[in-house]
């Protein structure tokens, strides 16, 4: 059964000429880790926050499970979405402490439950120490399992994660990859993670989403996408020779590093 | 070696006449004529400073946050209008605020005889004085309020609307998000936005004493002139000084532990609002732009249309050239200072000399006007009896000559520019100094090539700023001011201290033209950079 | 400290101005256009230049004070005997020594050493409503009394003329009677002090009060003034001259003298020789409504209406004595 699904999403903001999503359809299945790839101005955190229901799209709709989020009469409001997100700077509330804010989100549980979830939380992504800390005294990396601890005990049905780990250096990056990874397969969580980093994108996903000018390019298996680029510019972003052929890892790599951007 | 002996003599001169109002604290006086003016005229004025101030800084709040939320948070039609619409009531002065409420107040009397007519006299004394604080309060706060929405502004469109955003998607709903994420979060910036607000209500000469209201300004004004007795002035001016520091310290210590410190990413409102909250917003937004601008424009044009009595053109002329040319002065200084004194400490860093640039520019803005005039006058006696000084200087050392009231003004707008430099400064990489003198660049000629051209903006706002305060000024140059000398401010105060209210109407106008072009053009051109 | 010495003495150069010699240099509290209009006359007559600074009496005091090294001021003019005196004891002034000016006043009016001379003479008169108050106040002790409580406007403490008006008071009946007289006008205000006498004038009409204590100078403005609404509110209300049977009333002195070490004695000697001269002493009676201080001038029209009365010229040279008594009688009851 399908989980979320996107239909003719268009977005356009005001004042502005070029659309920001031009007719983007999508559908994320239940348990799926789906990576969206795409440079910057790609429209990937367009995409994402109307998912969240923080944008009003112009155009298109947005369904999750029996549930039509966002429609031409119809605009859940975000709080009522149930789908968690993570940020490339965490946003983490700087006057509250960890654990507070990891609690933040509990309030359709019991008071008495909540501060033992937001613990459980914090001790999945190891920061259960850090409780009664707060944001400005954590590190980047801390910041953003602190952020990912404080969206999973919130238990969305959706968690969208958007360069969670992009302002971090590549060897951080990688591990807290590889850990959330394995949390969100644990948890069953259905996930979208974006981001512009190829190599990311071939690690996390079940599948892979392309988008470039707020067009969705190529949605396939990471494995069929190395094999069969829609085009060159994907074949660039996965850093594929003109040969047709995978590239090393390595490669894909120092490619990325130069052109990484925030 | 120069520039630092430089710094410390820009710092000296800026801190010199509050310095030594304070060690005058110390000072023996006449304890009997104190303690009469501590008794009878302190205490009463204490609790009337408090009432007002309380009162101006609440409804400043209710004026100046919603309106934040809305520009900040939606995007509805007419938003960048009022972007710029709500800032504008800076341009009006306090004390022109509170002469604008006269015909409206009049128009209450019936209601107040009728009140002793039915419920005696009592409830009728109740009635106005109630009436009549209520009046001073939302006028001032009218005018006042756009310090709070600029901070709340800022607040909460940039790390703020993110955060708040954040908390939706965690469950919370706009009200929640709003009181438990942003209110929180803009509370340094609210709490800097009411402690100006706080500092222009207990400011305020023109307006309080035309409402009978005695604060500790009048008071101040009183015991000086009134009683003749300058040595309990200046020990009153150095204790309100006292309570000011203090609570500002109290103010900066507030903030705790919890870091604030904001990055700057500005986010595009993009809620579109559903039709209540769309009302809802524009009534957050006309209603303060209705009484703290557009209400005090309209009744000045009106009175301007009922002036009467001889020809005041020249008067007229004559005071809008002193205003232009002494906020011309005056901002050349704060801005020369100002970059002396921020651009040396960034290249000799050290925490002692940062301590002081800091002190240099809080300790002006934090005098009221008339304290600041009394600090003034002791430094002015204090030259006077230099020894060595050439003989045709003196004239111009005795109080009441442009000399001091440049001055004067000048130490007490500093704090805008040396703010703003500060900022601008900040914002600007070390990387850069530290690349043009990898170049080859001495420290000044990096500083004029690389710093001086980014910090442009900057300088030009708060230029413009300080330009506008020494317009609306009052109390400094009514007491200060040299031989037959009137800015707009003291032409405008003492025609309605004639009872001349509707003559007060051109040189009010004069002052709000003023104003408002400049706020246009720093609103306008100079923050929507970003 | 030696730099900021030069930095000073360098700004100071700036601002020097050259000193013209034709010019007299007042310092007045007296802010009227009628002022401006006699200035202007006596310029074109003598093509003497008149510079003015206009504000609160103790302000120009106090930078006289701290002038007395070198002289800004030539005249300087005030509007009640109290402080006139009070400059004269601190040495303010030096005596005019003009034969013109000595003869000119009634006797006990002009200061006996000839250090200022009188211009003009306000009363200070009581207003009632003519619609509410059947039997006006017919002394100032009446205001004090309990059935005006909440209905009696008048102005600050920091007004001149009621510090004048209670120093009055209390050479005339003494301190207990001082004290009482202003608790009981506290009690019965109908607002705080705030505003001229005009706004208690117009305050009366609008009905805030029944009762106001007034300048007849301002009494006259309001007459003659062009908005009808002060027309209005000077025909709503009856003047009374206070205490016409006993001392009289009390009256304001419009005065000036020679500021002592003044650099142009003479050409301040002539302006106060040509305000007090017969025809500029009746255009003021025209134009302000004070009465002429000089002997033999006829009242106007105006003042005709409101009756003829007797000035108390009994304490008029014991109000400065008097004056920092009464201001800690204002203190003492909370009158602002």
């Amino acid at each position: 059964m399908s989980h979320l699904v996107i239909e003719n999403l268009s977005h356009r903001y005001p004042g502005t000429d070029t659309s920001a999503l031009d007719n983007v359809s999508l559908e994320v299945e239940s348990c799926e880790i789906l990576a969206l790839v795409g440079g910057s101005g790609s429209g990937k955190s367009t995409l994402l926050r109307a998912i969240a229901g923080l944008e009003k799209p112009t155009n298109g709709t947005i369904s999750l499970g029996a549930t039509t989020l966002t429609g031409p009469d119809q605009l859940i409001p975000p709080e009522k979405r149930q789908i968690g997100m993570v940020s490339q700077s965490g946003d983490l509330f700087p006057h509250l402490t960890i654990l507070r804010n990891t609690a933040y989100g509990l309030r359709r549980f019991p008071k008495s439950e909540r501060r033992q979830r937001a613990l459980d939380a914090l001790e999945l992504v190891g920061l259960a120490t850090y409780a009664d800390r707060y944001p400005s005294e954590l590190s980047g990396g801390e910041a953003q399992r602190a952020a990912l601890a404080r969206s999973l005990a919130f238990e969305p049905s959706l968690l969208l994660l958007d360069e969670p780990f992009s302002n971090l250096d590549a060897s951080l990056r990688e591990r807290l990859r590889t850990q959330t990874v394995d949390l969100l397969r644990n948890k069953n969580t259905t996930a979208i993670f974006v981001t512009h980093h190829g190599d990311d994108a071939l690690a996390v996903g079940d599948r892979l989403a392309v988008l470039r000018d707020g067009k969705l390019i190529q949605v396939d298996e990471p494995r069929r996408v190395l094999e069969r680029p829609a085009d060159t510019g994907v074949s660039a972003l996965f850093g594929i020779n003109n040969s047709g052929s995978a590239a090393t890892r390595e490669d894909t790599t120092t490619g990325n590093v130069g052109s990484e951007e925030a | 070696m120069i520039s630092r002996v430089i710094f410390w003599v820009a710092c000296l001169i800026l801190l010199l006449p509050v310095g030594q109002l304070l060690l005058g604290v110390f000072a023996p006086v006449d304890t009997e004529s104190w303690e009469q003016v501590r008794e009878y005229l302190l205490v009463p004025a204490i609790w009337e400073s408090i009432y007002l101030t309380v009162a101006v800084c609440v409804l400043s709040l209710l004026f100046g946050v919603p309106a934040a939320w809305c520009v900040s948070r939606f995007q509805f039609p007419g938003r960048r209008l009022f972007s710029v619409l709500l800032v504008l009531p800076l341009a009006v002065p306090p004390y022109v605020a509170a002469y604008i409420s006269t015909d409206a107040r009049e128009a209450l009397i019936p209601w107040l005889v009728s009140i002793r007519e039915n419920q005696g006299v009592e409830a009728f004394l109740l009635a106005e004085r109630v009436h009549r604080f209520s009046w001073l309060s939302v006028m001032l706060a009218a005018v006042l309020y756009p310090y709070v929405f600029l901070t709340a502004r800022a607040a909460f469109s940039g790390t703020g609307c993110r955060l708040a955003d954040a908390g939706r998607t965690l469950g919370s709903g706009p009200w929640r998000s709003f009181f438990t994420i942003s209110l929180p979060l803009a509370r340094p910036a609210l709490a800097a936005g009411l402690f100006l607000v706080a500092m222009e209500t207990l400011n305020d000469y023109g307006g309080v004493t035309y409402f009978g209201v005695q604060t500790l300004t009048p008071t101040l004004f009183k015991t000086w002139f009134g009683l003749g007795d300058i040595e309990s002035a200046r020990r009153l001016a150095a204790w309100i000084l006292i309570v000011i520091l203090v609570l500002r310290f109290l103010e900066v210590r507030f903030r705790g532990r919890a870091g604030f410190e904001s990055q700057r990413r500005p986010a595009r409102p993009t809620q579109l609002p559903k039709r209540p909250v769309l009302i809802a917003c524009l009534i957050a937004c006309f209603g303060p732009v209705l009484v703290g601008f557009l209400y005090p424009c309209l009744t000045l044009l009106y009175w301007l249309s009922r002036t009467t009595g001889p020809d005041r053109t020249e008067g007229l002329i004559r005071a809008t050239g002193h205003s232009l040319g002494l906020g011309l002065a005056v901002t050349a200084l704060c801005l020369l200072a100002a970059l002396v004194i921020n651009g040396i400490n960034r290249f000799v860093r050290s925490p002692a000399q940062d301590t002081l640039a800091r002190i240099a520019s809080v300790a002006g803005y934090a005098s009221p006007g008339s304290v600041l005039a009394v600090a003034i006058f002791g430094t002015a006696a204090f030259f006077r009896e230099v020894p060595f000084l050439p003989e045709f200087v003196r004239p111009w050392l005795i109080s009441g000559s442009l000399l001091w009231l440049v001055y004067g003004l000048s130490v007490r707008y500093f704090a805008i520019a040396g703010q703003m430099t500060r900022e601008g400064l900040a914002s600007i990489p070390r990387g850069l100094d530290d690349s043009a003198r990898l170049l080859g660049g001495r420290p000044f000629s990096a500083f004029i090539g690389v710093q001086l051209p980014l910090l442009r903006p900057a300088l030009a706002g708060a230029g413009i700023l300080v330009f506008i305060d020494v317009v609306k000024e009052l109390p400094l140059s009514l007491l200060l001011r040299p031989f037959d000398f009137e800015t707009l401010g003291t032409w405008t105060y003492g025609l309605v201290d004639q009872g001349l209210i509707f003559a007060c109407a051109a040189p009010s106008l004069a002052i709000v033209a003023i104003g408002s072009i400049g706020l246009v053009v720093v609103e306008l051109f100079l923050l929507k950079r970003s | 400290m030696k730099s900021l010495t030069v930095i000073i003495s360098l700004a100071a150069a700036a601002f020097i101005a050259t000193a013209n010699a034709n010019e007299v240099r007042l310092y007045t509290q007296r802010h009227y256009d009628a002022d401006k209009e006699v200035f202007d006359r006596f310029t074109k007559e003598t093509g003497i230049e008149v510079k003015v600074v206009k504000a609160g009496a103790d302000e120009l005091l106090t930078r006289i004070d701290a002038e007395k090294d070198a002289p800004q001021a030539d005249l300087f003019v005030t509007v009640d005997a109290a402080t006139l005196d009070r400059a004269a004891e601190a040495g303010v002034f030096q005596p005019h020594g003009s034969e013109t000016l000595a003869g000119r006043f009634p006797d006990g009016l002009a200061a006996s050493d000839g250090s200022w001379v009188p211009f003009t003479m306000r009363a200070r008169v009581i207003v009632a409503s003519k619609d509410r108050v059947s039997e006006p106040p017919k002394t100032y002790a009446d205001l004090a009394d309990p059935s005006y409580k909440g209905k009696v406007l008048i102005r600050s403490s920091s007004s001149g003329y009621n510090q004048a008006l209670l120093a009055s008071i209390l050479a005339a009946e003494g301190k207990d009677k001082a004290v009482a007289w202003a608790k009981g006008v506290k009690e019965n205000m109908a607002r705080p002090p705030q505003g001229g006498d005009r706004d208690q004038v117009r305050g009366v009409a609008l009905g805030l009060g029944d009762v106001a204590v007034s300048n007849s100078y301002y009494l006259g403005l309001l007459e003659t003034s062009d908005d009808p609404k002060d027309r209005e509110a000077r025909a709503a209300v009856s003047v009374i001259f206070p205490n016409q049977g006993n001392r009289g009333t009390h009256v304001n002195i419009s005065g000036g003298g020679v500021v002592k070490g003044a650099q142009n004695v003479e050409n301040a000697v002539k302006l106060m020789e040509f305000i007090t001269s017969a025809e500029i002493q009746a255009l003021y009676q025209q134009l302000t409504s004070e009465f002429a201080a000089a002997k033999g001038i006829p009242p106007t029209e105006v003042q005709k209406a409101w009756g003829e009365f007797k000035p108390d010229l009994t304490t008029i040279h014991q109000l400065s004595d008097n004056t920092e008594e009464a201001l800690r009688i204002f203190n003492l009851v909370g009158w602002q």
